[in-house]
């Protein structure tokens, strides 16, 4: 059997079978926490929150952290950011190392495989590397008794999507803090690589440019009826200034993976159409899709590509497809 | 694939606990692992210290590995949660299990290496 764990910088995600009924059970976490006080704890009647407790010192955790940190009027904290553990949290990292036990459970047998997944190096922060992420939830699987196997993101959604194309295509992972992309043809040639930017570039970037607290662009951004191809609906300044940089993400990462592509042509030259598999959080947003093929549409006016397209399609379930991947790479050995 | 090690602080001998770690793996190993190994900040001049007086790992097999020793700025790294996590509730949901996504993965792959 296997496990997985999808580590992203705003979700955990895990998967396991569920062995009495055959399914696969995809279990989620906002990746995010708030310590309170002792008075708080009681004001607060927490014992019904998502919390972790370290020594003396309490913390709520998941969507229930952002809900608190609104009441207290106080910022949330991030065990990770920009898609690896956050330099700057040290106490995040207890946090995220209890929600991890919690989440991927006891294994059935010491050494069960445990796939997790790392981003790739960022192209436009060569300084970053991901030696310390790796390491360090490496170590603390293998602590509980896992055998843990890092496996690169956005190869793992090609595990998850593209069986039907004999693992041939363009994944597309948009996280928090990364994009994450990788081209597979038939698993032989590669190219993996990630953007320094995700869903909280555009929510500090809307932030700053029209003067609102992150507070109040996340409540717009993460309303479940806010759609990108309508997006004043909601809020006239926040909606559009949130489309807007969705659309200027969005070019940048067609940009990048243009550029990059070229870098290997020698080594990654497609004979036949692929699909291209949208996926991620970031992603998640009623008309991101659409968005994304006008942008691709804009940028194929101007350049040709070098290949062709077969689809344009989002995952099933955006934000289980990395778990999903991992696990079915779990399960192939 | 490379296995990542790390010394720790609470480590009394740290060329011991090399040595230690080493044959463990390559007992359960096939011993060609590249492995990596690192110290705290803190323990960087001892270990370099200790890594000069007796760098070979007593070990038979020592030749056939990489060994590659660095010494990054590297925190403590928990060997277990210190705290626990109490979750009331966790969005789950259930997917069908697609078994023929893992053949067609097994066959890809075997089809990659011939």
């Amino acid at each position: 059997m296997g496990r997985s764990l999808d580590v992203g910088t705003s979700n955990l995600v895990t998967a396991k079978m569920d062995k009495k009924d055959g399914q696969i059970e995809v279990k989620k976490l906002r990746n995010a926490f708030v310590e309170i006080t002792e008075e708080q704890k009681q004001r607060l009647a927490s014992g019904s929150l998502n919390a972790v407790h370290i020594k003396d010192k309490a913390y709520i955790v998941g969507d229930d952290a952002i809900a608190i940190a609104r009441i207290l009027n106080t910022e949330v904290r991030r065990p990770m950011a920009s898609g690896i553990l956050n330099p700057a949290e040290k106490e995040g990292r207890d946090v995220i190392a209890a929600l991890v036990k919690a989440l991927v459970g006891e294994p059935d047998y010491e050494g069960e495989r445990c796939c997790f997944s790392i981003p790739a190096i960022p192209v436009d922060n060569p300084k970053a590397n991901t030696v310390w992420h790796q390491g360090f939830f490496s170590q603390l699987l293998e602590n509980f008794g896992f055998a843990p196997e890092p496996v690169n993101e956005a190869l793992a959604i090609i595990y998850a999507e593209c069986a039907d194309d004999e693992h041939s295509g363009i994944a597309i992972s948009h996280g928090g803090g990364q994009i994450n992309i990788c081209a597979s043809y038939k698993l032989v040639g590669t190219l993996d690589f990630s953007i320094s930017r995700g869903g909280d570039w555009i929510d500090s970037q809307t932030s700053s440019a029209i003067g609102s607290p992150i507070a109040q662009v996340l409540k717009v951004k993460e309303d479940p009826s806010f759609d990108l191809l309508n997006a004043s609906l909601l809020d006239d300044e926040i909606g559009q200034a949130i489309y807007y940089h969705y659309k200027a993400l969005i070019r940048y990462e067609i940009q990048t993976l243009m550029r990059e592509w070229g870098k290997m042509k020698s080594q990654l030259d497609f004979p036949s159409a692929i699909p291209i598999i949208l996926s991620g959080g970031t992603a998640s947003l009623r008309g991101f899709k659409e968005l994304w093929e006008e942008e691709l549409k804009k940028f194929q006016a101007k350049n040709p590509l070098p290949f062709k397209i077969k689809e344009v399609r989002m995952a099933k379930d955006p934000l289980g497809a990395v778990a999903r991947g991992l696990l079915t790479y779990a399960l192939s050995y | 694939m490379a296995k990542r090690y790390f010394i720790r602080k609470s480590h009394g001998d740290l060329v011991q606990e090399q040595n230690r770690l080493l044959e463990t793996l390559l007992a359960k190993q096939d011993g060609k692992e590249r492995i990596f190994i690192q110290a705290q900040p803190e323990n960087k001049d001892y270990v370099a210290q200790k890594w000069e007086q007796d760098p070979t790992p007593k070990t038979s097999a020592a030749e056939d590995i990489d060994f590659y020793f660095e010494l990054d700025d590297i925190p403590y790294i928990p060997t277990s949660p210190k705290g626990s996590a109490k979750l009331q509730s966790v969005e789950t949901n259930k997917v069908s299990f697609d078994g023929e996504n893992v053949e067609k993965l097994k066959k890809t792959r075997a089809n990659k290496l011939d």
